[in-house]
Protein backbone atom coordinates (compact mmCIF):
# COMPACT_ATOMS: atom_id res chain seq x y z
CA UNK A 1 0.00 0.00 0.00
CA UNK A 2 1.45 3.45 -0.71
CA UNK A 3 1.36 6.01 1.95
CA UNK A 4 -1.48 8.15 2.04
CA UNK A 5 -2.66 10.73 4.15
CA UNK A 6 -4.65 9.31 6.66
CA UNK A 7 -8.44 10.94 6.08
CA UNK A 8 -11.80 9.80 7.20
CA UNK A 9 -14.92 9.95 4.40
CA UNK A 10 -16.52 12.80 5.54
CA UNK A 11 -19.11 12.27 2.42
CA UNK A 12 -21.87 11.36 4.89
CA UNK A 13 -21.63 14.17 7.58
CA UNK A 14 -21.55 16.76 4.68
CA UNK A 15 -24.57 15.25 3.59
CA UNK A 16 -26.03 15.85 6.57
CA UNK A 17 -25.25 18.91 6.71
CA UNK A 18 -26.66 19.99 3.55
CA UNK A 19 -29.77 18.44 4.45
CA UNK A 20 -30.26 20.31 7.48
CA UNK A 21 -29.61 23.50 5.49
CA UNK A 22 -32.06 22.88 2.79
CA UNK A 23 -34.55 22.42 6.15
CA UNK A 24 -33.74 25.31 7.94
CA UNK A 25 -33.73 27.16 4.61
CA UNK A 26 -37.41 25.91 3.90
CA UNK A 27 -38.67 26.25 7.37
CA UNK A 28 -37.16 29.21 8.89
CA UNK A 29 -39.13 32.31 9.12
CA UNK A 30 -36.99 35.69 10.14
CA UNK A 31 -38.05 37.00 13.49
CA UNK A 32 -38.89 40.49 12.79
CA UNK A 33 -37.06 43.50 14.00
CA UNK A 34 -38.49 44.89 16.80
CA UNK A 35 -37.86 47.99 18.36
CA UNK A 36 -38.87 47.39 21.69
CA UNK A 37 -38.12 44.12 22.97
CA UNK A 38 -40.89 42.70 25.70
CA UNK A 39 -40.29 39.34 27.88
CA UNK A 40 -43.98 38.29 27.23
CA UNK A 41 -45.65 36.57 30.50
CA UNK A 42 -46.17 33.33 30.75
CA UNK A 43 -49.67 30.89 30.21
CA UNK A 44 -51.13 27.91 29.95
CA UNK A 45 -52.85 28.73 27.03
CA UNK A 46 -52.34 27.24 23.32
CA UNK A 47 -54.10 29.71 21.29
CA UNK A 48 -50.99 29.80 18.16
CA UNK A 49 -51.11 33.62 16.60
CA UNK A 50 -51.62 33.75 12.83
CA UNK A 51 -49.09 35.10 10.88
CA UNK A 52 -51.35 37.57 9.32
CA UNK A 53 -53.74 40.36 9.88
CA UNK A 54 -52.34 41.05 13.51
CA UNK A 55 -52.33 44.74 14.74
CA UNK A 56 -49.29 43.91 17.07
CA UNK A 57 -49.24 46.56 20.50
CA UNK A 58 -46.03 46.34 21.82
CA UNK A 59 -45.74 47.79 25.59
CA UNK A 60 -42.18 47.29 26.60
CA UNK A 61 -41.05 47.73 30.10
CA UNK A 62 -40.40 51.28 30.17
CA UNK A 63 -44.18 51.37 29.37
CA UNK A 64 -43.31 53.01 25.75
CA UNK A 65 -46.08 51.48 23.20
CA UNK A 66 -45.52 50.57 19.80
CA UNK A 67 -47.66 49.75 16.89
CA UNK A 68 -47.00 47.10 14.12
CA UNK A 69 -49.35 45.89 11.37
CA UNK A 70 -48.31 44.21 8.00
CA UNK A 71 -49.33 44.43 4.57
CA UNK A 72 -47.20 46.47 2.50
CA UNK A 73 -50.22 47.83 0.85
CA UNK A 74 -51.96 48.26 4.14
CA UNK A 75 -49.27 50.15 5.60
CA UNK A 76 -48.70 52.73 2.52
CA UNK A 77 -52.31 53.55 2.40
CA UNK A 78 -52.76 53.64 6.19
CA UNK A 79 -49.76 56.49 6.65
CA UNK A 80 -51.48 58.53 4.13
CA UNK A 81 -54.66 58.98 5.87
CA UNK A 82 -52.98 59.82 8.94
CA UNK A 83 -50.92 62.14 7.17
CA UNK A 84 -53.28 63.83 5.52
CA UNK A 85 -55.53 64.11 8.85
CA UNK A 86 -56.20 67.72 10.00
CA UNK A 87 -54.51 67.58 13.37
CA UNK A 88 -51.10 66.05 11.71
CA UNK A 89 -51.14 67.65 8.30
CA UNK A 90 -47.48 65.56 6.88
CA UNK A 91 -47.61 65.05 3.05
CA UNK A 92 -45.55 61.85 2.73
CA UNK A 93 -43.51 61.67 -0.33
CA UNK A 94 -43.51 58.14 -2.02
CA UNK A 95 -39.90 57.36 -1.20
CA UNK A 96 -40.77 58.19 2.54
CA UNK A 97 -43.73 56.09 1.91
CA UNK A 98 -42.32 53.60 0.59
CA UNK A 99 -39.63 53.33 3.78
CA UNK A 100 -42.41 52.83 5.71
CA UNK A 101 -44.34 50.13 4.22
CA UNK A 102 -41.06 47.98 4.69
CA UNK A 103 -40.96 48.84 8.28
CA UNK A 104 -42.46 46.54 11.09
CA UNK A 105 -43.78 48.74 13.44
CA UNK A 106 -44.07 53.00 14.50
CA UNK A 107 -43.36 54.05 17.59
CA UNK A 108 -42.43 58.02 16.94
CA UNK A 109 -45.10 60.41 17.18
CA UNK A 110 -46.39 61.92 14.08
CA UNK A 111 -43.83 64.91 14.35
CA UNK A 112 -41.23 63.34 14.10
CA UNK A 113 -41.82 60.41 11.62
CA UNK A 114 -40.89 62.15 8.58
CA UNK A 115 -37.74 62.75 10.23
CA UNK A 116 -37.04 59.28 11.35
CA UNK A 117 -37.99 57.69 8.07
CA UNK A 118 -34.85 58.99 6.82
CA UNK A 119 -32.69 57.34 9.05
CA UNK A 120 -30.49 54.75 8.45
CA UNK A 121 -32.00 51.45 10.16
CA UNK A 122 -29.56 51.54 12.73
CA UNK A 123 -30.37 55.18 13.24
CA UNK A 124 -34.26 54.09 13.38
CA UNK A 125 -33.65 51.48 15.98
CA UNK A 126 -31.27 53.95 18.33
CA UNK A 127 -33.52 56.63 17.95
CA UNK A 128 -35.25 57.65 21.59
CA UNK A 129 -38.57 57.15 21.89
CA UNK A 130 -41.22 57.43 23.94
CA UNK A 131 -43.39 55.19 22.07
CA UNK A 132 -46.69 56.00 19.93
CA UNK A 133 -48.75 59.03 22.74
CA UNK A 134 -51.62 57.48 23.88
CA UNK A 135 -53.03 59.47 26.43
CA UNK A 136 -56.09 61.17 26.47
CA UNK A 137 -54.52 65.15 24.93
CA UNK A 138 -52.61 63.16 22.20
CA UNK A 139 -54.20 60.59 21.51
CA UNK A 140 -51.94 58.97 18.45
CA UNK A 141 -52.65 55.45 18.86
CA UNK A 142 -56.27 56.05 18.41
CA UNK A 143 -55.71 57.00 15.22
CA UNK A 144 -53.60 54.79 13.95
CA UNK A 145 -55.43 51.83 14.97
CA UNK A 146 -58.47 53.25 13.60
CA UNK A 147 -57.34 53.53 10.31
CA UNK A 148 -55.75 49.86 10.61
CA UNK A 149 -58.22 48.85 11.47
CA UNK A 150 -60.55 50.91 8.68
CA UNK A 151 -57.68 49.80 6.03
CA UNK A 152 -58.21 45.97 7.15
CA UNK A 153 -61.14 44.99 8.99
CA UNK A 154 -60.50 41.51 9.53
CA UNK A 155 -57.03 42.38 11.52
CA UNK A 156 -56.95 40.81 14.86
CA UNK A 157 -55.44 42.75 17.71
CA UNK A 158 -52.98 41.68 19.92
CA UNK A 159 -51.09 43.03 22.79
CA UNK A 160 -47.23 42.35 23.18
CA UNK A 161 -47.04 43.54 27.23
CA UNK A 162 -43.66 43.10 28.97
CA UNK A 163 -44.16 41.16 31.98
CA UNK A 164 -42.85 44.72 34.24
CA UNK A 165 -45.13 46.66 32.09
CA UNK A 166 -47.23 48.87 34.41
CA UNK A 167 -51.36 48.04 34.58
CA UNK A 168 -51.34 51.33 34.54
CA UNK A 169 -50.21 51.61 30.89
CA UNK A 170 -51.93 48.31 29.53
CA UNK A 171 -55.56 49.81 31.06
CA UNK A 172 -54.85 52.73 28.89
CA UNK A 173 -54.34 50.68 26.02
CA UNK A 174 -57.38 48.55 26.31
CA UNK A 175 -59.22 51.52 26.64
CA UNK A 176 -58.26 52.89 23.63
CA UNK A 177 -58.74 49.28 22.09
CA UNK A 178 -62.03 49.77 23.32
CA UNK A 179 -63.00 53.17 22.06
CA UNK A 180 -62.36 52.10 18.35
CA UNK A 181 -64.68 49.19 18.89
CA UNK A 182 -62.27 46.08 19.33
CA UNK A 183 -63.58 44.09 22.78
CA UNK A 184 -62.07 41.15 21.62
CA UNK A 185 -58.13 41.17 21.20
CA UNK A 186 -55.43 38.24 22.33
CA UNK A 187 -52.85 38.89 24.69
CA UNK A 188 -49.28 37.28 23.76
CA UNK A 189 -47.98 35.18 26.08
CA UNK A 190 -44.85 32.53 26.52
CA UNK A 191 -45.56 28.59 27.10
CA UNK A 192 -45.64 27.84 30.96
CA UNK A 193 -42.93 25.51 31.90
CA UNK A 194 -44.15 23.81 34.94
CA UNK B 1 -13.37 8.18 -14.96
CA UNK B 2 -12.84 9.50 -18.16
CA UNK B 3 -9.69 9.35 -20.14
CA UNK B 4 -8.48 11.11 -23.03
CA UNK B 5 -6.19 9.52 -24.83
CA UNK B 6 -4.14 12.25 -26.86
CA UNK B 7 -1.43 10.07 -27.99
CA UNK B 8 0.28 13.13 -28.12
CA UNK B 9 2.94 11.74 -26.32
CA UNK B 10 5.29 10.09 -28.52
CA UNK B 11 7.48 9.54 -25.90
CA UNK B 12 8.42 5.75 -24.29
CA UNK B 13 5.73 3.87 -22.44
CA UNK B 14 6.85 4.48 -19.24
CA UNK B 15 6.18 8.14 -19.82
CA UNK B 16 2.51 6.95 -20.35
CA UNK B 17 2.13 5.07 -17.61
CA UNK B 18 2.84 7.92 -15.81
CA UNK B 19 0.38 10.28 -16.88
CA UNK B 20 -2.57 8.49 -15.80
CA UNK B 21 -2.00 8.63 -12.23
CA UNK B 22 -1.06 11.97 -11.87
CA UNK B 23 -4.36 12.70 -14.36
CA UNK B 24 -6.53 10.48 -11.42
CA UNK B 25 -5.28 13.10 -8.32
CA UNK B 26 -6.24 15.93 -10.28
CA UNK B 27 -10.13 14.75 -10.35
CA UNK B 28 -10.80 15.23 -6.35
CA UNK B 29 -11.69 18.39 -5.87
CA UNK B 30 -11.03 20.03 -2.70
CA UNK B 31 -14.49 20.43 -0.99
CA UNK B 32 -13.36 21.89 2.17
CA UNK B 33 -14.61 25.36 1.81
CA UNK B 34 -17.70 24.13 0.59
CA UNK B 35 -18.56 22.28 3.73
CA UNK B 36 -17.39 25.55 5.39
CA UNK B 37 -19.80 27.38 3.70
CA UNK B 38 -22.82 25.37 4.18
CA UNK B 39 -22.12 24.89 7.92
CA UNK B 40 -22.19 28.38 7.85
CA UNK B 41 -25.51 28.93 6.83
CA UNK B 42 -26.24 25.82 9.00
CA UNK B 43 -25.68 27.97 12.00
CA UNK B 44 -26.88 31.15 10.60
CA UNK B 45 -30.66 29.81 9.82
CA UNK B 46 -30.91 27.81 13.31
CA UNK B 47 -29.63 31.17 14.54
CA UNK B 48 -32.47 33.06 12.90
CA UNK B 49 -35.16 30.93 12.89
CA UNK B 50 -38.12 31.16 15.19
CA UNK B 51 -39.87 27.72 16.36
CA UNK B 52 -41.31 28.52 18.94
CA UNK B 53 -44.73 30.29 17.81
CA UNK B 54 -46.56 32.99 19.79
CA UNK B 55 -49.05 31.83 22.68
CA UNK B 56 -52.09 34.34 22.98
CA UNK B 57 -54.22 34.12 25.38
CA UNK B 58 -57.88 35.80 24.00
CA UNK B 59 -59.57 38.28 26.63
CA UNK B 60 -63.26 39.50 25.71
CA UNK B 61 -64.30 43.24 27.40
CA UNK B 62 -67.41 43.59 27.66
CA UNK B 63 -69.21 45.37 25.55
CA UNK B 64 -70.93 48.56 26.90
CA UNK B 65 -74.66 48.26 27.87
CA UNK B 66 -76.99 50.82 29.21
CA UNK B 67 -79.59 48.56 29.16
CA UNK B 68 -80.04 47.16 32.66
CA UNK B 69 -82.88 44.82 31.60
CA UNK B 70 -80.62 43.11 30.02
CA UNK B 71 -77.69 42.40 32.62
CA UNK B 72 -77.52 39.32 34.64
CA UNK B 73 -77.87 39.06 38.36
CA UNK B 74 -75.45 37.65 39.85
CA UNK B 75 -75.34 35.67 43.11
CA UNK B 76 -73.76 37.32 46.36
CA UNK B 77 -72.58 34.15 47.74
CA UNK B 78 -71.07 32.88 44.38
CA UNK B 79 -68.78 35.87 43.41
CA UNK B 80 -65.11 36.60 44.35
CA UNK B 81 -63.21 39.95 43.93
CA UNK B 82 -59.61 39.83 42.87
CA UNK B 83 -57.92 42.51 43.78
CA UNK B 84 -53.98 43.03 42.64
CA UNK B 85 -52.03 44.94 44.72
CA UNK B 86 -48.46 46.45 44.04
CA UNK B 87 -45.02 44.34 44.42
CA UNK B 88 -47.35 41.16 43.36
CA UNK B 89 -49.03 41.40 46.55
CA UNK B 90 -52.43 39.63 45.87
CA UNK B 91 -55.94 40.29 48.20
CA UNK B 92 -59.57 38.48 47.63
CA UNK B 93 -62.96 38.76 49.16
CA UNK B 94 -65.92 37.09 48.60
CA UNK B 95 -69.22 38.37 48.10
CA UNK B 96 -70.26 41.95 48.55
CA UNK B 97 -67.39 44.42 49.85
CA UNK B 98 -68.34 46.04 53.12
CA UNK B 99 -65.91 48.68 54.98
CA UNK B 100 -66.85 48.19 58.02
CA UNK B 101 -66.01 44.18 57.74
CA UNK B 102 -61.94 44.80 57.19
CA UNK B 103 -61.43 41.38 58.01
CA UNK B 104 -63.29 40.46 54.54
CA UNK B 105 -60.37 40.87 52.54
CA UNK B 106 -58.09 38.27 52.65
CA UNK B 107 -54.33 37.72 51.87
CA UNK B 108 -53.38 35.42 49.28
CA UNK B 109 -50.48 34.76 46.25
CA UNK B 110 -49.94 33.46 43.17
CA UNK B 111 -48.42 30.36 43.98
CA UNK B 112 -50.53 26.79 43.80
CA UNK B 113 -51.92 26.86 47.12
CA UNK B 114 -52.78 30.46 47.10
CA UNK B 115 -55.41 31.87 44.73
CA UNK B 116 -56.15 28.74 43.07
CA UNK B 117 -56.77 26.63 45.70
CA UNK B 118 -59.62 29.02 46.42
CA UNK B 119 -61.05 29.27 43.13
CA UNK B 120 -61.10 26.00 42.64
CA UNK B 121 -62.84 25.44 46.34
CA UNK B 122 -64.99 27.61 45.76
CA UNK B 123 -65.96 26.48 41.75
CA UNK B 124 -65.92 22.89 42.93
CA UNK B 125 -68.26 21.22 41.06
CA UNK B 126 -67.35 22.85 37.83
CA UNK B 127 -63.89 21.94 37.53
CA UNK B 128 -64.75 18.46 38.72
CA UNK B 129 -66.65 18.27 35.92
CA UNK B 130 -64.39 19.74 33.88
CA UNK B 131 -61.51 17.72 34.78
CA UNK B 132 -63.74 14.46 34.29
CA UNK B 133 -64.36 15.08 30.63
CA UNK B 134 -60.90 16.25 30.02
CA UNK B 135 -59.62 12.50 31.16
CA UNK B 136 -62.62 11.17 29.08
CA UNK B 137 -61.09 13.14 26.37
CA UNK B 138 -57.32 11.78 26.49
CA UNK B 139 -58.71 8.20 26.86
CA UNK B 140 -61.02 8.90 24.01
CA UNK B 141 -64.33 8.39 25.28
CA UNK B 142 -65.36 11.91 23.52
CA UNK B 143 -64.96 13.52 20.15
CA UNK B 144 -63.64 16.96 20.31
CA UNK B 145 -66.60 18.19 19.55
CA UNK B 146 -68.46 16.21 22.58
CA UNK B 147 -65.82 17.38 24.38
CA UNK B 148 -66.32 21.18 23.81
CA UNK B 149 -69.99 20.41 24.65
CA UNK B 150 -69.65 18.87 27.62
CA UNK B 151 -67.33 21.68 28.73
CA UNK B 152 -69.78 24.33 27.42
CA UNK B 153 -72.45 23.19 29.17
CA UNK B 154 -70.66 22.32 32.60
CA UNK B 155 -69.53 26.00 32.55
CA UNK B 156 -72.38 27.32 31.59
CA UNK B 157 -75.24 25.66 33.40
CA UNK B 158 -76.48 27.43 36.48
CA UNK B 159 -77.04 24.33 38.47
CA UNK B 160 -73.10 23.86 38.23
CA UNK B 161 -72.75 26.96 40.58
CA UNK B 162 -70.32 28.17 38.55
CA UNK B 163 -68.49 31.13 40.30
CA UNK B 164 -68.27 34.82 39.22
CA UNK B 165 -65.07 36.25 39.56
CA UNK B 166 -64.13 40.10 39.47
CA UNK B 167 -60.87 41.09 38.93
CA UNK B 168 -59.67 44.40 40.18
CA UNK B 169 -56.03 45.96 39.81
CA UNK B 170 -54.28 48.86 41.06
CA UNK B 171 -52.73 51.19 38.48
CA UNK B 172 -49.44 49.98 40.32
CA UNK B 173 -49.95 46.10 39.50
CA UNK B 174 -47.64 44.58 36.87
CA UNK B 175 -48.99 43.07 33.59
CA UNK B 176 -47.49 39.64 34.53
CA UNK B 177 -49.75 40.18 37.46
CA UNK B 178 -52.97 40.52 35.17
CA UNK B 179 -51.91 37.47 33.15
CA UNK B 180 -51.57 35.44 35.82
CA UNK B 181 -54.88 35.51 37.32
CA UNK B 182 -56.30 35.48 33.96
CA UNK B 183 -54.34 32.17 33.53
CA UNK B 184 -55.81 30.76 36.85
CA UNK B 185 -59.28 31.74 35.33
CA UNK B 186 -58.74 28.65 32.72
CA UNK B 187 -56.94 26.64 34.89
CA UNK B 188 -59.79 26.68 37.55
CA UNK B 189 -62.19 27.02 34.76
CA UNK B 190 -64.00 29.95 35.62
CA UNK B 191 -65.27 31.22 32.52
CA UNK B 192 -67.42 34.87 33.93
CA UNK B 193 -65.03 36.46 35.02
CA UNK B 194 -64.48 40.84 34.22
CA UNK B 195 -62.00 43.06 34.93
CA UNK B 196 -63.22 46.20 36.26
CA UNK B 197 -61.83 49.39 37.91
CA UNK B 198 -60.66 49.33 41.65
CA UNK B 199 -62.85 51.37 43.85
CA UNK B 200 -61.22 54.27 46.28
CA UNK B 201 -62.54 52.19 49.37
CA UNK B 202 -61.00 48.99 48.35
CA UNK B 203 -57.51 50.59 47.41
CA UNK B 204 -57.81 52.19 50.69
CA UNK B 205 -58.65 48.82 52.39
CA UNK B 206 -56.16 47.34 50.59
CA UNK B 207 -52.99 49.95 51.57
CA UNK B 208 -53.02 49.05 55.03
CA UNK B 209 -52.54 45.18 54.52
Amino acid sequence: MPRSTPSIDMTPMVDLGFLLVTFFMLTTQFRPDEPAEAQVPSSISELILPEKDVILLTIDNKDRVFMAFDGQEHRKNVLKKMGEKDKYKVAFTTEESHTFSNLTSVGIPMGELKEWLHLSSDGRNDYPTNGVPCDSLNNQLYDWLYEARMENPQAMVAIKGDRDASYKKVKQVIKILEEVKVFKFKLITNMKVE
Amino acid sequence: MAELDTGSSGGSHKKGDKKPHAKKQSTRIDMTPMVDLAFLLLTFFMLTTTFNKPKAMEVNMPVPNKDIKTQTKVKDDLTITILIGKNNKLFYYEGIFDMAKPDLIQKSNYSKDGIRKTLINKNQKVYDLVSKFEQMRKEDKLTEEQFKDTVRWAKKDKKNDGIFVIIKALEEAKYENIVNILDEMSICSVVNFAIVDISEDEKKAIETL
